[in-house]
């Protein structure tokens, strides 16, 4: 990682597979990714997404597996 | 006529000259100015005007001439100036335009010759009646910016006068250029600079960044200094956004300009600061305003890029350092260079490698009536930088200018510079407080056309799974055959039949849809069948190789949990610990067949994961990647147009199952109804058998690492030339040189097969690009060209920013598109790490997968891979890639394969190190030395060149790394056979060879510099020789007969092996012996030997000797008569005052009473004429003889005439003046024993044994010293004084550098440890104690006809001087002798590297020889001469002295 990337404040975006990553909080997320509003250093937003994206198969999966049950 | 007198040239014109010295003959330092005139030209008042230019400049009629290696400058008032004038008429003004261009470019390239006045030249061409170009050159010792403004006024002036028929109105000249140049010396001399330098000490202390742009082409060893430029007009809202910075930032046009320069630099170079130099008028007081001549200064700006500041930041930080700079602009830089001695490589400027310059005063000044004058652009077709940034106010606006090495780039590279000059410089206007790291380099319009060229947009949607497509094939053809195995066959029936049992046996123990199961097996039928199966559950597998380490399967199977791993009986044992269900595939567990694949319990989709492959990451921690169905059947569709693959295709699945490129060959196969042969292990290692089962089984499409490749390609070089039904060669999983396919060219073509390079990574599925290779890329030293993404990938090259690179520039490649994997299986941080936002794709909520792969774009628009980020090499501080070295490798036509890696020296320091591998004929390590060395600069030459039968591949078919030899003791590859000694001398030579190579052992016809020996391991190598067989070896025979036979030879040649100290020992006595017929002698006049009138000094330029001269400068009224080897009394002088400005004893006094001799001791007569020398003997009231030649490897032979010969010279002539005594400068070294009584050697003791003195010096030194004794004896006055090693002045520091003790500490230093145990003890005597000393006694007539010892009473343990060295500030670590030579002993470059021999020796008892001084001290005791202790203060002085000579670096 560089200094810059270190120093930088990022933001946890999230996109509507709900696949998480993170973006420089001072610039829009590209289109199809979505802010949850958590904001850091990338090495904290690294840290929640670890704790919150818990099932990491794509949502439109998920609910095809759940609509198949 | 007779010559002017010569003046001193100043301290840049210095340095212009010695530049000139290097590349002779070049147009580098020409300063071209040409005008276009169109009207009337009068030829003849512009001729006369000219002329009166040349008169009136002093500079413009110099010539640089050359006296004792010294230049000095000599005005000539005889030169006239001829301004021919060339016809380029016609009637055809197109073509005499180009003419004119051509002229131009002649009149600006043509070397103007430093030696000859005048320094300039001017031509004029005629295109028509009313067109003329006048073109004049000027050689830029005499000349600078400012000086074209003085020309052009002048030419205006006395043109216009001429024309006007009046006299020319200029003020006189105050002074001349030469009149500065000594004012600057003096200047420079009285040490008004100090405190200006001290300026630049601290502007430019610590390690001074390297530029280092990315270059098109590879920088050549020397530089070339060819260059070119091109230019861009900034336009006016560009110009009025600088004015605009300037405005707001409170600074001037100058420093925007600069301070956009330097960002550009750090950006494109990736660098944390940059030096940039730039010129200063220097045009210091008013009087020189007028004068035409070289006074331009240059500062070097150091400007601190770091912390990623706002542009107005760095403004700011430029505005201070420009100021500093400004304040303290009178030093010349010359100076600041010597002062701050940088490590100079040949191939680099020193301190700065780029400039930047702001004409402000540019060409337009001239006004001639009835002509319109246009200023036209010529350039000298060289380049003294890397970069030269100039921007000028022209007509046409504000024009930025790049002069750029041609060498280096190419002129599009220096283009495209310039555009992103501009951007920069808009996007800093635009928004001054954004980073540096994300001002704008491109455009909205460039940006675009970057990100299109790695996208093409496609889209293959896929459905079904892999294993269904599969089951689609036996349905359509159950018969064909699937799998092949050591001669049997599954049809495509049979094969899902087993997998389907297996698959049920899987769902039977909980398997379903994303569950993982482990696989563990052998490479077999049963690995297809397994895959199969897992998937037909609705599963995906994790692969495991069962060559593993236990380790790393334990970490996977921690990390996936797979519920059931499947395995193979025989690997049983060697499963780590698993809590989960055991399948043995080929165990009783599971039945044969089954007709019909279980249901999973939901319907599979292409979007279910079908694998989880781990890869090794640079943390070493592997890593799960998680590929669905989608991601391997869009990898086919999308290279369907590529490769149209089919059931008539046979594909071996070669690699193993655990790497990804196994994926491609099994589906490539059974997806398309094609077959795949399963290779055996010991075919997949084994390349022979590996072809024949290419070409037996008819394989049509061959998948390789390029490593292995290589080994194919081997192996099919020695089979017949028959019929491979090979279609495609596909390279994945390594970075593909392309010099190593030349081979396989030459045998096939580039057509059938055809050869396809695919960069890939596991996180995207297997492939990424596609790129056909041909015969066209094999030109030398193409790095690998990895293509065009596949039609549905994106491929990007972006900077840390995710914003692409400018071409050229490397950036971080990029992956988008549904190639990309689910995750990294269990770890969402580093998922959301590596796999980012894609802000480009037409995909919402689309990916980019950060590869860590370095890459840049080509001009031509192609992606180049330059390596993984985390392998970046540095040496020496340059960043290496070390495909650049392993492609010029491979362009040896004997170079099967080449690697290249970095290896940590006992220091620290990286070094490399070259494997490589030969087919057929074999070429010296030497040769391929040699070849890297015409076309590689020194830092990227390995340090070693290793040969192996082959390179060791990992499971994955990569060059195994890790597995690769240290280059330890083995002897090396030479072109020889090892051969055995045959006898003991060849054997002692031998061993000699081996260990100072370091090597276990050496063959006798094994050549030394094969080896990697080199010139400082030849001296220690003869140091050896002679210690072990007492041998006279002179260095030069190692280097004519490098070999142990005929060194050997020599030796037996030479009587060595112990006969020869009998002879010597004969040899020497033998010469001991006074010159015959001597008489005349009489005791010296007190009165003249205290107060001489005239002396002679032998050995004025050396180091002794220089302080010796001043010692009798300033304790006598003598003249000092100085016999020095020169070509004439002159140069002679120069070199007496070289030296003693060297060491700070040079003063006017010394100036006014020296008389230089010319002469040479080692000449018969000293080489003078009768004259001369019997002016000599009636002239000198005394001799001092203090020179030698001194040469620590040299026999006595060599060494015979100057310092036995010299002195039986000099005790002839003190001889024939029958009053003057001889003072001898000897040495403690004369002793190679102790005394017979066993204490110090005391000055009257015997010296010798001459037969053990191990020395030619000391040997001939002894020889010396009997013949003044026994001239002596003979009633001739004399005294002879023995220093022990001398020291620098005790007062100044001033010190040579030559001492082993010095070297020792700078090896010290160098390698960061100490010797803690060194007991030897330190006998130095500062020079100038030595030179009083001596002086002191030639006075005393009680001192006459006695030896003195001026060695120091007072000596010091090693261990206590570096106890000094330690508390001055380097931090050393104490290590034992042993452990310290050792250390030393790896570096070949560390300064204590070639004492090595010697310390050796002196480290042991012998190193107790000690001397006695009571008697000389008893003689010294009346004056106040003590001999200084070597303290903390001395050494500190010393120290001090060797930071500030650059001897030593700087302490932290």
């Amino acid at each position: 990682m560089s200094t810059e990337e270190r120093a930088q404040e990022w933001a946890v975006v999230v996109n509507d597979e709900e696949q998480y990553s993170v973006w420089p909080a001072d610039r829009p997320a590209p289109a199809g990714w979505h802010e949850t509003g958590r904001h850091g250093t990338r090495e904290e937003c690294l840290e929640h997404i670890a704790q919150v994206w818990t099932d990491m198969r794509p949502l439109s999966l998920r609910k095809r597996l759940e609509a198949q049950k | 006529m007779t010559p002017s007198p010569t003046a001193p040239l100043s301290f840049s014109q210095e340095r212009i000259w010695f530049l000139e010295q290097l590349t002779p003959g070049t147009a580098l330092q020409n300063i071209p100015l040409a005008v276009r005139l169109t009207g009337d030209l009068d030829v003849a008042a512009l001729t006369g005007a000219l002329r009166g230019i040349l008169r009136r400049h002093d500079a413009l009629r110099t010539a640089v001439t050359v006296v004792d290696g010294h230049p000095v400058q000599q005005v000539s008032d005889a030169v006239d100036l001829s301004v021919p004038l060339t016809d380029l008429s016609g009637p055809d003004a197109t073509l005499a335009e180009a003419s004119a261009q051509d002229w131009l470019r002649e009149q600006a390239r043509t070397p103007l010759h430093l030696d000859r006045a005048p320094l300039m030249r001017a031509a004029l061409a005629r295109l028509g009646e009313r067109h003329h170009i006048l073109a004049v050159t000027v050689h830029h010792i005499a000349f600078d910016g400012w000086s074209v403004g003085v020309l052009m006024r002048e030419l205006g002036e006395r043109y216009t006068a001429a024309l006007e028929g009046r006299a020319v109105t200029l003020s006189e000249l105050p002074l001349q250029y030469a009149d500065f140049a000594a004012r600057q010396r003096a200047a420079f001399a009285s040490g008004d600079m100090a405190d200006d330098l001290a300026h630049w000490r601290g502007a430019l202390a610590g390690d001074l960044p390297v530029l280092e742009l990315p270059t098109d082409r590879t920088r050549p060893e020397t530089a070339t200094y060819r260059g070119a430029t091109v230019s861009r007009v900034l336009p006016d809202d560009c110009a009025d956004a600088v004015a605009a910075l300037a405005r707001a930032g409170g600074v001037t046009p100058y420093m925007v300009l600069l301070g956009g320069y330097a960002a550009l630099l750090g950006r494109w170079g990736g660098q944390r600061s940059v030096v940039v130099g730039s010129p200063i008028a220097g045009r210091t007081s008013e009087d020189l305003e007028k004068l035409i001549g070289f006074f331009v200064n240059s500062v070097a700006l150091h400007i601190d890029l770091s912390g990623d500041p706002g542009f107005g930041e760095l403004l700011r930080r430029v505005r201070k350092k420009a100021l500093g700079a400004y304040a303290h602009q009178s030093v010349p830089f010359e100076k600041v260079v010597e002062e701050l001695s940088p490590g100079r490589e040949s191939n680099r400027a020193p301190l700065f490698q780029t400039m930047f310059v702001l004409q402000n005063a540019p060409a337009d000044g001239l006004r001639l009536p009835g002509l319109e004058v246009q200023p036209l652009h010529v350039h000298n077709g060289t380049a003294k930088f890397d970069l030269l940034m100039s921007v000028s106010k022209l007509p046409e606006g504000l024009t930025v200018t790049l002069e750029y090495d041609t060498a280096l780039f190419e002129e599009g590279t220096a283009a495209r510079l310039l555009e992103q000059y501009e951007t920069l410089l808009r996007g800093a206007a635009a928004a001054p407080d954004t980073p540096l790291s994300r001002l704008p380099l491109i455009d909205a319009t460039e940006t675009a056309r970057l990100l299109a060229l790695g996208q093409s947009g496609a889209c293959f949607p896929v459905q079904g799974t892999l294993h269904g497509t599969f089951e689609e094939q036996a349905r359509r053809r159950p018969d064909a055959t699937a799998l092949t195995f050591e001669g049997h066959h599954l049809s495509y029936a049979e094969l899902d039949s087993r997998a389907n049992a297996l698959a049920a046996r899987l769902r039977d123990l909980g398997i379903d849809t994303e569950s993982l199961v482990g696989l563990y097996l052998n490479r077999s039928p049963d690995t297809v069948v397994s895959i199969l199966a897992v998937l037909k559950a609705g599963a995906a597998y994790v692969p495991m190789d069962a060559a593993y380490p236990g380790p790393r399967v334990a970490r996977i199977l921690s990390d996936a949990r797979p519920s059931v791993l499947v395995v193979h009986d025989a690997l049983r044992d060697r499963l780590p610990e698993y809590d989960g269900h055991l399948l043995v595939v080929d165990g009783q567990d599971v039945p044969a067949q089954s007709p019909a694949a279980p249901q999973a319990a939901a319907p599979l989709g292409p979007d279910n994961a079908a694998y989880v492959i781990y890869t090794s990451g640079s943390t070493g921690t592997p890593k799960g990647v998680q590929i669905t169905h989608a991601n391997v059947l869009r990898l086919f569709a999308a290279t369907r147009e590529q490769y149209r693959f089919d059931h008539h295709d046979v594909w071996p699945l070669f690699h193993s199952y655990a790497f990804d490129v196994s994926v491609w060959e099994l589906w490539g196969a059974l997806l398309h109804g094609g077959r795949l042969v399963v290779v055996p292990d010991a075919t997949a290692r084994d390349a022979e058998a590996y072809r024949e089962l290419v070409r037996a089984e008819g394989v049509t499409v061959l998948n390789q690492t390029p490593s292995a490749f290589v080994h194919f390609s081997a192996a099919d070089a020695r089979c017949a030339p028959d019929e491979l039904a090979l279609r495609w060669i596909i390279f994945a999983g390594e970075a593909l040189e392309p010099g190593s396919l030349k081979g396989w060219f030459a045998r096939h073509g580039d057509r059938t097969p055809r050869l396809v390079n695919m960069y890939g990574i596991t996180e995207t599925t297997v492939h990424v690009t596609v790129r056909e290779m041909t015969r066209d890329d094999l030109t030398p030293a193409r790095r690998s060209p990895i293509g065009r993404p596949m039609p549905d990938l994106a491929l990007y090259v972006l900077d840390g920013h995710l914003q692409p690179v400018p071409v050229g520039t490397t950036g971080e490649l990029h992956v988008g598109g549904p190639g990309l994997a689910r995750c990294y299986f269990g770890a969402p941080a580093l998922t959301a790490d590596r796999f980012v936002p894609d802000p480009f794709g037409a995909t919402p909520g689309g990916r980019l997968y950060r590869s860590g792969d370095l890459a840049r774009i080509t001009p031509e628009g192609e992606i180049e891979y330059l390596g993984r980020a985390d392998h970046q090499i540095k040496v020496r501080g340059y960043r290496i890639e070390a495909g650049e070295i392993e492609s010029q490798l491979l362009d040896h036509p004997a170079v099967d394969s080449a690697v290249v890696m970095p290896q940590r020296d006992p220091g620290g320091d990286l070094r490399l190190i070259a494997y490589v591998t030969y087919h057929g004929q074999q070429v010296s390590g030497e040769a391929l030395r040699g070849l890297l060395a015409e076309r590689l600069p020194g830092y990227m030459l390995p340090w070693r060149i290793v040969v192996l039968d082959t390179l060791p591949l990992t499971v994955n078919g990569k060059v195994d790394r890790a597995a690769l030899p240290e280059p330890g003791s083995e002897r090396p590859f030479a072109t020889t056979a090892y051969a055995e000694p045959r006898d003991a001398t060849e054997r002692a030579v031998a061993d000699a060879f081996a260990a100072v190579l370091g090597l276990d052992r050496v063959g006798v016809q094994d050549n030394f510099f094969d080896l990697g020996g080199h010139s400082l391991l030849a001296t220690r190598l003869v140091f050896r020789l002679r210690e072990d067989l007492s041998t006279e070896l002179p260095l030069r025979t190692l280097f004519e007969i490098p070999t142990v036979e005929g060194i050997a030879a020599a030796v037996r040649r030479s009587g060595g092996s112990g006969v020869l100290p009998h002879d010597l020992a004969r040899v020497l006595a033998a010469e001991a012996q006074p010159p015959g017929g001597l008489t005349g002698f009489r005791t010296p006049d007190p009165q003249v030997l205290t107060k001489p009138a005239d002396v002679l000094l032998t050995g004025a330029t050396g180091f002794l000797g220089a302080f010796l001269l001043r010692e009798l400068i300033r304790t006598t009224d003598a003249d000092v008569h100085c016999l020095v080897r020169a070509e004439d009394g002159y140069r002679a002088r120069q070199r007496i005052e070289a030296t003693a400005r060297r060491y700070g004893v040079w003063d006017e006094e010394t100036a006014r009473r020296i008389r230089p001799v010319v002469g040479d001791l080692s000449a018969p007569g000293l080489g003078l004429a009768a004259p001369e020398a019997d002016r000599l003997a009636h002239t000198v009231d005394a001799i001092y003889h203090c020179g030698a030649s001194v040469n620590l490897v040299y026999p006595y032979e060599q060494l015979r005439a100057a310092n036995v010969d010299g002195t039986k010279e000099l005790v002839r002539l003190a001889d024939r003046s029958g009053r003057a005594p001889l003072h001898y400068i000897s040495t403690v070294g004369v002793f190679a024993a102790p005394p017979a009584h066993g204490g110090a050697a005391r000055e009257t003791d015997v010296t010798g044994p001459a037969g053990q003195l191990r020395q030619g010096y000391t040997q001939s030194k002894w020889v010396g010293e009997q013949v003044v004794l026994k001239a002596a004896a003979a009633g001739l006055p004399v005294t002879v004084h023995r220093p022990s090693r001398i020291a620098g002045d005790s007062r100044s520091g001033a010190c040579q550098t030559d001492d082993y003790l010095w070297r020792v500490i700078k090896g010290c230093v160098q390698a960061g440890a100490y010797p803690a145990d060194a007991r030897v003890l330190t006998d130095l005597v500062p020079v100038d104690h030595v030179s009083a000393a001596v002086v002191a006694l030639s006075h005393d007539p009680r001192a006459i006809g006695r030896v003195h010892h001026l060695v120091n009473p007072h000596p010091v343990p090693l261990s206590e001087v570096l106890g000094h060295v330690r508390a001055f500030g380097y931090e050393l670590t104490g290590l034992t002798f042993a452990e310290w030579a050792r250390a030393i002993a790896a570096d070949t470059d560390n300064a204590a590297y070639p004492l090595l021999g010697v310390l050796e020796a002196g480290s042991g008892s012998d190193g107790g020889l000690r001397f006695d001084q009571g008697d000389t001290a008893a003689l010294l005791d009346a004056t106040p001469l003590r001999c200084p202790v070597l303290d903390a203060d001395l050494m500190h002085r010393y120290l001090t002295h060797f930071v500030r000579t650059g001897f030593l670096p700087a302490t932290a």
